[in-house]
């Protein structure tokens, strides 16, 4: 007995339709998957920030660096000139330092 | 006759079950094809987030790093100043001392020197003194009297023997005056 053709084109068609539908499924846990990933690292951010003091401390952050930057230009451009005069002075007084020596002595003498 | 009713109803009941399986499958592709539509938003809207949240971040640690970054120099900074500061005390301390020291040296030097007479003193650009007597002493001259003449005559250290000039510590470069300007070039640079 021949299989009536409705009949293959019925189970032709359920089998059509189970490839969809895993296809379907398939792409929903990928989705599913990525989703949770992104989730996940948004808690992930958001502690970080929190952490942080969160995005309002980003304003008294910003002010505080300014104030640091007005606080540390004095000293920066203090500090290398002092140097370089208190060396010059320290050489100096190692090459009087002989000189005054000698005349110590002579006077002991 | 009985076949032919039995294969028409078969046909039939076979023909029911696809058309209800067709409507069965359309119903739950279409459900998956909204779930994933939705799941599809959900994803867009949770990578935004993501992109906002990283973007934040990355603004607030820069930020941060920038301030910690300038705390720990300025903790360098603080310190360079500080060791600065105990290098200009000591310095003080040191030419102080030497310059109170040799200031005692030399005024004895020359207070024991006053009377003391040279029968023959050259002097440059000047002639020669006779039995020249020291006679009185400042930072830049000697004052001597001599039997060549009445008054009493200052001779610079530009005139003077070299060893006048080193032994009683006379002119711009003697000992004492170069310590007492390096310690007004300290004390200036204290006051800056």
């Amino acid at each position: 007995m021949k299989p009536p053709l409705f009949l293959c084109l019925a189970l032709c068609l359920l089998g059509t339709s189970c490839e969809r539908h895993k296809e379907l499924q398939l792409e929903i846990t990928a989705l599913e998957a990525t989703v949770k990933q992104d989730e996940t690292a948004i808690q992930q951010y958001e502690k970080d920030i929190a952490a942080l003091g969160g995005m309002e401390a980003l304003k008294r952050i910003v002010e505080q660096t300014q104030i640091k930057q007005d606080q540390l230009r004095p000293l920066e451009f203090v500090n290398a000139p002092r140097e370089r005069k208190l060396s010059a002075i320290e050489t100096e007084l190692n090459g009087l330092r002989p000189a005054a020596d000698a005349l110590k002595a002579a006077q002991t003498k | 006759m009985s076949d032919f009713r039995f294969s028409s109803f078969l046909k039939a009941l076979l023909l029911l079950a696809c058309v209800l399986g067709g409507c069965e499958y359309v119903s739950k592709l279409d459900k998956l094809n909204a779930e994933l539509a939705e799941l599809k938003t959900h994803a867009g809207a949770a990578r935004e987030l993501v992109e906002q949240r990283r973007q934040e971040w990355n603004e607030l640690k820069t930020a941060k790093d920038k301030l910690d970054k300038l705390v720990e120099h300025e903790a360098e900074l603080i310190k360079q100043r500080d060791l600065l500061d105990t290098k200009e005390r000591k310095l003080t301390v040191e030419i102080k001392y030497l310059a109170d020291s040799m200031a005692a040296v030399v005024e004895k030097t020359r207070l024991s020197a006053i009377g003391t007479v040279i029968p023959e003193l050259k002097l440059s650009g000047r002639p020669t003194l006779h039995n020249a007597k020291l006679f009185k002493f400042s930072d830049e001259s000697i004052s001597f009297l001599h039997s060549d003449g009445v008054a009493n005559l200052k001779a610079t250290p530009d005139e003077l023997p070299p060893e006048f000039v080193q032994r009683y510590d006379l002119g711009t470069k003697s000992v004492s005056q170069r310590l007492r300007k390096l310690l007004k070039e300290l004390s200036a640079n204290i006051t800056n």
